[in-house]
């Protein structure tokens, strides 16, 4: 399978960040509040037409938009695993 | 400290010096109620200031623990060192004792919010290795028990290296007997030096002195380190004045050998996310959350559609509420000034003294001061709606439909608030990282339907809009909400406008927090509310009321004696030739157009006279003009100076104002304020930018006269242009 990113996610999909285009604008704020690779994200669901998106790491809930979220390459938990 | 060669003492300084106490920083993540601990902690004793040539707020408070007092700043939230906005920047500053005026703090409380555990830890450690006393405060411990959460605190506190941890619940208060007791002896028994928790960084800052020698030496370790990581301009310089090129080169050196080809900032997150992950793992269990009733319902309505009709459905109440719950409050103030002006009037003899205090001071202030619930109201729930997250959501939510205007998601916050005031919308700008965005929402919020509009908007609505009912639906409130209406369209279209022309880039980035629906604290929300009161009377009390005073002059003065000798002649012609009813009547006619010579020949009459060729068109006489005239360095003032005009021009202390305004025609009899006229007016208030703290304010955010001047220009010659229209379309 294709490399996902954060945006191909599926409300309440859990993944962990693998890599990160670390040199996209904003990106490294993002890392600041914890979005490094390995860290466990949940996409809890996307705003009215579709973007922004809403995550959910380490407690906190965060919006980013779709062009944001593509930075981040990750690699998708099963439900059950 | 840096080496900076500031001589001189700020008076602020020197006070602050006098009564020299401990200073200790609160600083944490934004949303961990941070400020209700500092609160708890300090009470009412807060002294709320701005730092030296920003409007960031500066908060210090006096916290009194047995024998000992401690001052406390409450730092602008932040997630790390790594500042990204001027709240940041400052808060970062202090820390460093950066800042003229605020000493270098000795000690710091740290707030962490336990259901995010982890951000607060990744601050906690930067602060650490600030080397000061540092105390740690775990706020919302009782969300993250509900939420299946346990934290081996006693665990937590060890690895940190000793730091004491004490778990509060600021909404109610407990746990502050142990931390105020933790306070006042984190200075007694400071023990070993507070644990490195990346040795590589400190390494580098030491290796980075090593190369660079004495120059280097003139800053603390964590300031180097801060360079090495953010490249910390003010470190920079200085080394590049002190020591050349050398010490650029050596920085790029030691950042090289520190992070290799990664972004620094990437490599720190990378470093201190990934050691909390690791070491602290086991101390955080989860178990799983109690069912709650509420969380369910809050989720439901997080989903866009409930939420698009929540929104809708607050603004609608909070609307009605500022019309509906206000009034009778207003009709209590109104009551109490005319009676206050009655009473003046009736103890003082006729002249010059009465009329000022009467007609000048009492009519004047009164008129604006009668807002004061109105604007406590919508403040209140903007408040609520900041500190419920519910602002952050309705971000969240319009984010897409912003962008079609130009602006972010992160606009919507300050536009908001901009229903309020333009002032504090302008400056919660600062959220917006990227500056056109930043730039067409500080143009398009002072669009936005502010509390000062109101008293212009409520006088002529009472006036002169019928109050008739179509079903549940009000002439009145609808005409009120096409205003609203109007501005959004005027600030909107703005945006629009810039951003296709001068102000054109690409799609900026947006993140935001999106704080947990939490119940707002009381005392948060009084202590807010009570701050919006005075700055509000503050306003009544000085620039109003010097307005109010100098328009009454010029409305007074220069007095003719010959009107005054012909009113006399004219009254005793009437007491001869006439008798009861229609000798007063003839006295009241008499003294009436006496008023109305004695104002046009004032000060006043004179300007308004001379500018009424320019408002002509728009259907206005020179009384109106003069008003406009006088409002523009404050909008509500306005409705003080048409209180102040035809209270000076009339006799009539029993009508009001409103009254009074539909009893004004033109010399052949014509009303003036015809309803064409009206609704210009109206659209002319919606859209023209009469506010000098406004100006004052967007010249100051964005750094430049441009601004101010740009927006100014444009809205008095769009509010110009709208009532022209209307009047034009209307009277034809």
């Amino acid at each position: 399978m294709a490399s996902m990113n954060l945006s191909d996610l599926k409300p309440n999909d859990k993944a962990v960040i693998q890599s990160i285009a670390t040199d996209a604008p904003g990106i490294e704020r993002l890392m600041m509040m914890g979005l490094v690779e390995g860290t466990e994200i949940i996409f809890v669901r996307a705003s009215l037409g579709g973007d922004p998106l809403e995550f959910q790491v380490y407690g906190t809930a965060l919006s980013l938009r779709k062009e944001q979220a593509q930075q981040f390459k990750i690699e998708p938990i099963p439900i059950n695993g | 400290m840096a080496s900076s060669s500031e001589v001189y003492v700020s008076a602020e300084n020197l006070m602050v010096n006098r009564r020299a106490e401990r200073v200790i920083a609160v600083v944490g993540n934004p949303n961990t109620g941070k400020s209700t601990v500092f609160n708890r902690l300090t009470g009412m004793r807060q002294k709320v200031a701005n730092y030296p040539g920003v409007t960031v707020e500066k908060r210090v408070g006096r916290a009194t623990i047995g024998d000992s007092a401690f001052d406390l700043v409450d730092l602008p939230g932040i997630y790390g060192l790594s500042p990204h906005s001027t709240d940041e920047r400052i808060a970062v500053d202090v820390l460093l004792g950066r800042i003229l005026g605020t000493p270098e703090p000795e000690g710091i409380l740290v707030v962490v919010d336990a259901t995010r555990l982890y951000q607060g830890l990744y601050l906690v450690q930067q602060l650490s290795e600030m080397g000061r006393p540092m105390i740690m405060a775990l706020t919302m411990t009782d969300m993250a028990h509900l939420e299946g959460m346990r934290i081996d605190i006693e665990g937590l506190s060890k690895r940190l290296g000793g730091i004491p941890i004490f778990p509060v619940v600021a909404t109610r208060g407990s746990g502050f007997s142990e931390l105020k007791t933790a306070i006042s002896e984190m200075f007694e028994a400071v023990s070993s030096e507070p644990p490195v928790f990346w040795p590589d960084l400190r390494h580098a800052a030491e290796e980075l002195q090593k190369k660079i020698g004495e120059s280097a030496a003139a800053f603390q370790v964590v300031e180097l380190e801060r360079a090495i990581i953010d490249g910390d301009p003010e470190v920079v310089e200085s080394l590049q004045v002190e020591a050349g090129d050398f010490s650029l080169d050596c920085l790029l050196a030691v950042r090289h050998d520190l992070c290799g080809d990664a972004p620094p900032l990437a490599a720190e997150a990378r470093y201190r996310y990934t050691w909390i992950r690791e070491k602290l793992s086991d101390l955080q269990r989860q178990v799983s959350p109690l069912p709650r009733l509420g969380r369910a319902v809050i989720n439901w309505f997080n989903q866009p559609w409930p939420s698009t009709l929540s929104f809708i459905f607050s603004m609608g109440v909070v609307f009605q509420a500022v019309f509906a719950w206000a009034a009778p409050l207003m009709d209590m103030i109104d009551g109490a000034t005319s009676s206050l002006g009655n009473w003046i009037g009736g103890a003082l003899p006729p002249g010059i003294l009465s009329s000022f205090l009467v007609d000048g001071i009492v009519a004047g202030v009164g008129s604006v001061v009668i807002f004061l619930p109105q604007i406590l109201i919508l403040f209140l729930f903007i408040i609520l709606m900041e500190d419920t997250g519910y602002l952050a959501r309705a971000a969240f939510l319009v984010d897409r439909a912003m962008r079609s205007f130009g602006l972010s998601g992160q606009s919507v916050v300050p536009l908001l608030s901009s229903f309020a005031c333009a002032v504090p919308a302008i400056m919660a700008t600062r959220v917006i990282p990227d500056r056109r965005d930043r730039i067409a929402t500080i143009l398009a919020a002072p669009f936005m339907t502010c509390s000062a509009r109101l008293p212009v908007y409520a006088l002529l609505i009472a006036a002169f809009v019928p109050s008739t009912s179509f079903g549940l639906l009000n002439l009145q409130g609808l005409v009120l909400f096409g205003l609203y209406l109007l501005g959004v369209v005027g600030g909107v279209g703005t945006a629009l406008l810039l951003k296709r022309s001068v102000l054109r880039g690409s799609n900026p980035i947006f993140m935001l927090a999106l704080p947990e629906f939490r119940f707002p604290d009381l005392r948060s929300v009084i202590l807010k509310l009570l701050d919006r009161a005075r700055i509000f009377l503050r306003r009544a009390g000085t620039i109003i009321f010097a307005v109010a005073v100098v328009v009454w002059a010029l409305a007074y003065f220069p007095r003719s004696a010959s009107i005054e000798d012909g009113r006399i002649a004219a009254r005793s012609e009437a007491a001869f030739s006439l008798s009861g009813q229609a000798l007063q009547a003839e006295l009241d006619r008499v003294d009436n157009e006496a008023a109305a010579e004695h104002l046009a020949q004032s000060l006043l009459g004179r300007a308004g006279q001379a500018i009424e060729p320019v408002f002509a068109p728009l259907g206005w006489d020179w009384k109106v003009s003069a008003a406009v005239i006088a409002g523009f360095p404050a909008r509500e003032v306005v409705v003080a100076v048409l209180g102040t005009i035809y209270a000076v021009g009339g006799q009539a202390e029993e009508a009001s104002l409103a009254e009074r305004l539909q009893s004004v025609t033109w010399p052949d009899g014509r009303p003036v304020y015809s309803l064409p006229m009206v609704l210009g007016l109206l659209v002319f208030y919606a859209w023209c930018l009469q506010c000098a703290a406004t100006l004052a304010v967007i010249g100051r955010e964005t750094n430049s006269w441009r601004w101010p001047v740009i927006a100014w220009t444009y809205m008095t010659v769009l509010g110009y242009v709208g009532a022209l229209t209307v009047y034009q379309i209307g009277a034809a």
